[in-house]
């Protein structure tokens, strides 16, 4: 089971970083911040932070410090781009979401700054030793980021389907804030999972029940963000095709 | 943020018409947007103009106007007079959306 988890996380990494390039690649194309913002946020929160994180339980005490304060400083640039990417995609004139996404950012950049100052001063440096205020601050942000893009995608998703009816919109770009908006779906039932379970004292890499739960919503996310961001041929096709035998 | 320049225009051209007075010309167009998907705020000419053949001249006659597929194609002809303004299309969910998949 732990070698299934350990695969099902490989391949998300692998596919964040495929997907991160990928999007910076078109940004330096397009000149578009979206691109470089969603780019950057997989590339950082994921590609950089969860291999470091890994690491980070493997090696003596001299070398965790200075990985945590990496794993830190990744999270939270990365989740705070997420919040600006949400805010600049589905809601740029709208003040509420300016100040929401600030907010993102602000509660991201405390987080961050409190681990890196904790991950150098405190004696036992782990993961394992922080307090349960700061991982519920941490996890809330994360899952708001992602709730929030989630949200607005799968309402946009709506839209986008009744436009397609009129051939007002391209089936296949519906069909992404749909992949986009159950990816942030699965992220937050997986973060919903780990957590629920080490409150309840639960060792998470032990216990198969979690590990499979967490290689299922590992495996969901690395198969969205590949169809969505860099979709094989087929499933393209595969997307125009019923949109056209649907009458769209 | 104010509503677009063709939903503005096409309202006015509605209630111009004296079929509707403003507040149930601009309910009327709102209806026909809501089931095509689309929002005022951001409503382009081009997607209006589709909204104006296929949805609104069934929205009109259930209101009881007559020759609805006329007064329609008047205020299509209003459209085309204005400036289509909103926002500009590469920075909509859609064309963003449309660019990070690379269709």
């Amino acid at each position: 089971m732990q070698a299934l988890a350990a695969g099902a996380i490989g391949l998300l990494v692998a596919a964040s970083i495929a997907v991160g390039f990928r999007l910076v690649a078109l940004h330096r194309r397009s000149g578009g911040a979206p691109e470089l913002l969603l780019g950057l946020m997989l590339l950082l929160s994921v590609g950089v932070a969860y291999p470091v994180l890994i690491a980070a339980d493997r090696v003596s005490t001299e070398m965790l410090r200075p990985l945590l304060v990496v794993s830190a400083l990744a999270t939270g640039l990365g989740f705070s781009m997420l919040y600006v990417f949400t805010w600049r995609v589905f809601r740029p004139q709208a003040t509420w979401a300016r100040l929401f996404a600030g907010a993102g950012v602000l509660a991201m950049a405390a987080s961050a700054i409190w681990r890196c100052y904790t991950s150098v001063t405190r004696p036992d440096p782990s993961i394992a030793s922080a307090t349960v205020s700061e991982s519920i601050v941490l996890t809330m942000t994360v899952m708001t980021a992602y709730g929030w893009t989630s949200w607005e995608s799968l309402r946009y998703h709506g839209l986008m389907r009744r436009r397609v009816r009129l051939e007002l919109a391209d089936p296949e770009t519906t069909n992404r804030f749909l992949l986009w908006g159950l990816m942030g779906v699965f992220v937050n039932v997986g973060i919903l999972v780990n957590t629920i379970a080490m409150a309840q004292g639960i060792r998470v890499f032990q216990s198969p029940v979690i590990l499979l739960a967490s290689s299922t919503t590992g495996l969901a996310q690395t198969t969205l963000l590949v169809l969505a961001f860099l979709p094989p041929r087929f499933y393209s096709s595969w997307v125009r095709g019923r949109a056209a035998s649907l009458g769209a | 943020m104010a509503e677009s320049a063709a939903f503005e225009a096409a309202c006015t051209c509605l209630e111009q018409s004296g079929s509707l007075d403003r507040l149930a010309a601009r309910g009327t167009i709102r209806l026909a947007l809501k089931q095509a998907g689309l929002e005022p705020k951001t409503v382009t000419v081009r997607q209006l103009d589709v909204v104006l053949t296929k949805l609104l001249p069934a929205e009109l006659t259930s209101r009881g106007i007559t020759a609805p597929q006329e007064l329609c194609a008047r205020i299509s002809k209003a459209l085309a007079a204005i400036d289509a303004g909103g926002p500009r299309s590469a920075d909509t969910p859609e064309a963003i959306f449309a660019r990070l998949g690379g269709s």
